[in-house]
């Protein structure tokens, strides 16, 4: 391979690892609802949030003023974030046969309610919400966390 | 000494007003009419790693902050008026219904079964559809666990042939977990043998 040809390899090696390939099977969740300002962040890329998005484990949700996003997660643990809201799934992992799990969202501004599914009911704790200044675990169905 | 107002001022903000309030909500109501149990959260203090506190009474308001709760006043007409539009965009309840499958066959024993799917597909935006293939007690776990993926992926291919986007449906297997009917270890039960879609 001469200097040029291996000095290409690198640079598309390079893109590559920073765009790994987001398989099927890693999708978390799907966006059902959406209005007003309502984006999904990933990396650098801005997603308008609309029915039928669909999520992966990183993802931030971010609302405007007159913003909402519902979304209905894998393990069946439903999402609505209003206005004004910063909120990223930072851990998921589903496992569909054991139905056990992991799901720590962070909820750094604004309001989040959550219906919570299988994971939060695998293990004291499965299923956590981490704010600016608390750490929740989640033990039951439907709530609300406001962080302003 | 002129700068120190403004840098503490600084401190404070840097150190968080943050507040974390967490409102506790019923659990919901059922189509059958059965009710889900209540929310309950709890406010973890993460220097002992235990729960400062287990909030888990319906229509209740209460401020966490570092490993600290503290109850606030409310009532469910005040919740109501500042939660209420985001209680109600939260997406439905997923639905499903189970496919009872025809012996020897990975078709299901009534054709009509899945006609149901299309009107809610249709009602439901974003919708995706995921299919848990289930087994009888008959054989054992492991060979159960993959007979009950490919159950489901047979369905998976017949709603694809009938239309419905394969980038929707998901394919996954519970095995012999979940007995629709209690039997002893290998024991051959039709009503076992089917799978549970799910459409959210």
């Amino acid at each position: 391979m001469n200097s040029r040809t291996l000095a290409m390899a690198i640079a598309l090696a390079g893109t590559a690892a920073l765009t790994p390939a987001l398989a099927a099977d890693s999708i978390i969740g799907r966006v059902k609802i959406a209005t007003g300002v309502a984006t999904i962040q990933r990396g650098i890329q801005k997603i308008p949030a609309a029915p039928g998005v669909v999520l992966y484990k990183g993802d931030r949700l971010v609302t405007g003023k007159n913003g909402r996003i519902g979304v209905t997660f894998n393990d069946n643990t439903r999402f609505a974030a209003g206005p004004n809201s910063v909120v990223s799934v930072s851990e998921f992992a589903f496992n569909d046969t054991t139905r056990q799990g992991r799901f720590v969202t962070n909820v750094d501004k604004g309001s989040l309610a959550i219906v919570s599914g299988h994971i939060a009911k695998s293990e004291k704790d499965a299923m956590r919400v981490r704010t600016p200044t608390a750490l929740l675990g989640v033990r039951g169905t439907r709530f609300v966390v406001e962080v302003n | 000494m002129r700068f120190a107002p403004v840098i503490l001022a600084a401190a404070i903000a840097l150190t968080g007003c943050a507040s974390t309030k967490v409102a506790v909500f019923d659990g919901e109501t059922n189509e059958g009419g059965t009710k889900n149990p209540t929310g309950a959260v709890a406010v973890i203090n993460e220097k002992t790693g235990t729960d400062a506190r287990v909030l888990d009474q319906a229509d209740s308001l209460t401020a966490a902050r570092k490993g600290k709760a503290k109850a606030k006043r409310t009532d469910s007409g005040k919740l109501q008026k500042r939660y209420g539009a985001l209680l109600a965009s939260l997406p439905p309840p997923p639905v499903h219904f189970s496919v009872i499958l025809k012996r020897d066959s990975v078709e299901p024993e009534d054709p009509a079964a899945l006609d149901i799917l299309l009107d809610l597909v249709k009602s439901r935006p974003g919708a995706d559809i995921t299919i848990v293939g289930h087994t009888d007690t008959q054989g054992d776990g492991p060979y159960n666990d993959e007979l009950s993926v490919e159950r489901a992926r047979s369905i998976q291919n017949l709603l694809v042939s009938k239309g419905y986007s394969a980038d929707i449906i998901r394919a996954t297997g519970r095995g012999e977990r979940e007995l629709q009917v209690m039997t002893a270890d290998n024991i051959a039960e039709p009503l076992n043998r089917r799978v549970e879609v799910i459409v959210r």
